[in-house]
This record gives structure tokens, C-alpha cells and sequence, in this order.
């Protein structure tokens, strides 16, 4: 079929007789079974009469629309409705008070005020799929956000003789995102530990307070979490201090270390 | 037309001609043949019926409900052997019955009533003022909005006007058109009972 059915000018044109009489019979076929067709086709009819009755056919439109449509008695009665209802409008005021509230719908795009539940439903699914599909999206690279870590224990297994001085030698890999210092410690009996990180010039980078104790395999430690980027090479220390029970504060260890970055 | 229960299709009187009288088993045979589902083929049966009632009206048959019972009647008759020998859509037969059915009737009304090829249009203007004073009475009894939408509907007829009244609406213009149409539809029922009643 060369058009759709539901074509409104084809169905007009049906109406009409003017149609092209290669797609009658399947358009008929089709109004057998297709209630939409068959509301369509009548809403077609409607607005035909009432074109009729505004004098706007053509001639032989309203030639073919008489024969067709007003030799039989419902054609007659929906003629005197058509015409009743255009001199209905013809005097109504032509300054009415507007009584139509403006609709919220108003303001949303065309083929969201349609009253197709299909397409609303397609266009609400696909808005969700974008939404849960970023959601997911952003989840996964936060998870995928791994931070390379580089554990090192400072203690005598990690001491080098540089210069004059016994250091720990704290060699960064490459790509490590954050460097783990475990700084073994005696249990103190603090409530708190505050460890501070200074630059061989005394400098200080960082302090993290409020630390505890932890138990690995290799004893009581505290673990100072460092951003690979506050460490540059060279030399560093350590400082760390105990808050005991009552409010004392003591200086309780201290390393010095030397940092390599690979 | 046949007359529906209220679960199933009945029927309820004889239709037509004598050679064409249905019984209620051939009509369940029929509706069997629409469909496996009976609730589905009771639509089907309906929307057959309207559709035949339309077609027939659009080739020229007067009585054009009469002619959809009549073909629905012929097909139920036999369709025990159309169901075992007929391949194809049940509407396609439906529609060469229908085909058959009404050009025997127009043969016929033509042996009657010799044609005069003049076809009498009333006067555009009306005889008598009862439509119109129908068509407001029922123009009342629609809500101030209904009337509001069919009144500008039918003034605002450029594309444009349209467009802006579905618009205001929060609508678009074709479901505009159908929203009026199901107004206007309501208002005719509503028009040709009051002119029944002849007030």
C-alpha cells in the first residue's frame, strides 16, 4: 500500500470519493477490523460536514458529498446538526471571557503532551535508562578507582647507613598513590597518638591526630596514610606523640627516613 | 443488529430474509471462527459489524445496518464449511458477502424505484428552528469548558489557531480534534433524541 490508511488526507479523500481506487478495498478490509480506523474515518466524516455546511468544498466535492452522504435520512439529520452548530459559533461573542485554565502540560514539548501512552512510556523509560545508566556508570569508575598503596614498615629492617646517619630507606614505586608508614610503637597506654611529618628543614607536611594502635604480624604500630604527593625525595621524620588518660601529652618516638621516588 | 447479553453474544431474533435465519449455535460457531477467545471475538463481532455497517453505507446501501446483519447471517450460516475449506482472513470473506449482499439489494431497489439521477439536498437553510433550539439545550448540559473547546475549536480553524488552542491546552492537535470530536459526537446523540421528542 502505497499510503497508511490512517492517512487523514486519504481518509478525506475516501469520504470525498476522491480517492485512489487501488487501495479501497484494503482500506475497507481494514475498517472490519480496526476500531481506530473506524474513529478516524468518523472523525473525517465530521469534519467534512461541517466543512459542507461552511461552504468551503469544491464543487465537485460537494457534488460527490450530496450524493454520498445527504440521500439518506442519517445524512440528513447530521446535516441539520452541522449547519445548527456552525451558526452556533458564528454568534457566540467574538470578545468571550476565556474560561480554558492554561494547562501545565503546556509548557512540555509536543510529543510529550500527546496522549500516546506508548510514546510517554518509551520517553519516561528512556529518560530512566539514562539516569540509572549514569548513576551506574559513575559508581563503577568510583570503584574503579584504584589507589596503589606502598606499605613499608620503618624499622630496623628497613635501615641503610646514608652518610653519617642509620635511615630507613623508603623507596616509592612508580604509579603508588599513597605510601603506608607502619611506625612501630610500645603500648603507652595513650588514649590517642598524634603523628607529624616534617621535611629535614623542619618543615611540616602533614599531622594526622587521633591515631590508635594496631596489631599487625610484625608488632603494635601506628599507620601514617601519606599522599604520595606530599613526598618528594629526601630526607623526612616523624614525630609522634602520646595524649595519655588525664591529659598529659608525651613525645614518645620519632623516625627519620629517606625518600626515593622511582 | 444482534443484541449482546452480558457476557456472551445472543441471538435474539430472526434477521432479514428467511433464507438467511441464524441460530445460535451457527452464530457461536461464528464467533468461534473470529476467534478462540470469546471475549475477543465478542469485540471482533462488534467492530466487524460497525465497520460492515460503514462500508456498506460508503457503496450506496440504504438500511446499511440491516445489510451488516445480513452478511454476518449469510457467513454464519455456513461457516462450519468455510472455517474447513476457506484460507484467508475471515474479514476478506465477510467483505465479498457484504459485496454480494448489497449489490443484490440495489438490483432490486432498482427494479422498484426507476433512478432519476437528481439527487434532492435540503436548503442550507433549516425548515424549522427545532435543531437549533436542541442543539443549545444540549450545548447546556456539556460543561462551560466543553463548550468553551468546541466554540474556539470550530472559530480557530487555521492550522495556527490550532496549534495554539492544543497548546493552552497542554495538549496536542490531533488529540485536540479527537477531544472535540468525542464532544460533538455526544452533542448529535444528544440533538437527535431532543428531536425525536420534537423539543
Amino acid at each position: 500500500m502505497k499510503r497508511s490508511l490512517k492517512n487523514r488526507k486519504y481518509l478525506r479523500d475516501y469520504v470525498l470519493g476522491t480517492h485512489d481506487p487501488e487501495d479501497e478495498q484494503q482500506l475497507e478490509e481494514q475498517l472490519l477490523i480496526d476500531e481506530g480506523l473506524l474513529a478516524e474515518l468518523s472523525i473525517v466524516e465530521s469534519e467534512v460536514f461541517y466543512d459542507y455546511v461552511s461552504d468551503t468544498l469544491t464543487e465537485s466535492e460537494q457534488v460527490r458529498f450530496e450524493s454520498r452522504f445527504l440521500t439518506t435520512p442519517e445524512g440528513q439529520r447530521d446535516l441539520q446538526f452541522f449547519k445548527a452548530l456552525k451558526s452556533h459559533v458564528e454568534n457566540l461573542p467574538p470578545a468571550q471571557e476565556p474560561i480554558l485554565p492554561r494547562s501545565w502540560k503546556s509548557i512540555l514539548p509536543a510529543f510529550l503532551r500527546g496522549e500516546n501512552f506508548f510514546l510517554r512510556v518509551s520517553v519516561v523509560m528512556v529518560s530512566l535508562i539514562i539516569v540509572f545508566g549514569g548513576i551506574f556508570l559513575v559508581f563503577r569508575n568510583f570503584q574503579n578507582q584504584r589507589v596503589n598503596v606502598f606499605t613499608i614498615a620503618l624499622g630496623p629492617g628497613t635501615t641503610r647507613v646514608i652518610g653519617e646517619k642509620e635511615m630507613n630507606l623508603v623507596e616509592i614505586p612508580p604509579d603508588t598513590d599513597e605510601v603506608l608508614l607502619q611506625l612501630p610503637i610500645n603500648d603507652q597506654n595513650a588514649e590517642t597518638y598524634t603523628v607529624s611529618l616534617f621535611t629535614d628543614t623542619a618543615e611540616e607536611k602533614l599531622t594526622r591526630e587521633n591515631l590508635r594502635i594496631e596489631s599487625t604480624a610484625t608488632g603494635k604500630v601506628l599507620v601514617l596514610r601519606v599522599p604520595t604527593s606530599s613526598l618528594v625525595s629526601g630526607d623526612y621524620r616523624v614525630k609522634i606523640r602520646a595524649y595519655m588518660t588525664g591529659g598529659a601529652v608525651e613525645d614518645v618516638a620519632s623516625y627519620s627516613f629517606r625518600v626515593v621516588r622511582r | 443488529m444482534l443484541l449482546r447479553s452480558n457476557t456472551h453474544l445472543k441471538v435474539t431474533f430472526t434477521l432479514m430474509s428467511p433464507k438467511s435465519e441464524l441460530t445460535q449455535e451457527s452464530f457461536d460457531e461464528l464467533l468461534s471462527w473470529l476467534d478462540a477467545n470469546a471475549k475477543v471475538a465478542e469485540q471482533k463481532y462488534l467492530t466487524l459489524h460497525r465497520g460492515l455497517t460503514k462500508v456498506l453505507r460508503y457503496w450506496g446501501c440504504l438500511e446499511a445496518e440491516d445489510m451488516a446483519d445480513e452478511t454476518i447471517n449469510r457467513v454464519a450460516g455456513k461457516v462450519r464449511v468455510i472455517k474447513e475449506e476457506y484460507k484467508g482472513n475471515p474479514e476478506r470473506y465477510f467483505y465479498g458477502v457484504a459485496k454480494r449482499v448489497c449489490q443484490e439489494h440495489q438490483r432490486k431497489a432498482n427494479q422498484s424505484t426507476p433512478l432519476t439521477g437528481h439527487v434532492q439536498i435540503p436548503s442550507l437553510e433549516p425548515a424549522d428552528e427545532l435543531p437549533y433550539e436542541c442543539l443549545e439545550k444540549c450545548l447546556q448540559k456539556l460543561k462551560p469548558q466543553q463548550r468553551e473547546i468546541v466554540g474556539r475549536y470550530y472559530r480557530e480553524q487555521t492550522p495556527d489557531q490550532r496549534e495554539q488552542l492544543a497548546r493552552h491546552l497542554g495538549t496536542v492537535v490531533n488529540t485536540l480534534r479527537v477531544r472535540v470530536f468525542r464532544i460533538v459526537n455526544d452533542l448529535r446523540k444528544c440533538v437527535d433524541k431532543c428531536m425525536e421528542r420534537g423539543h
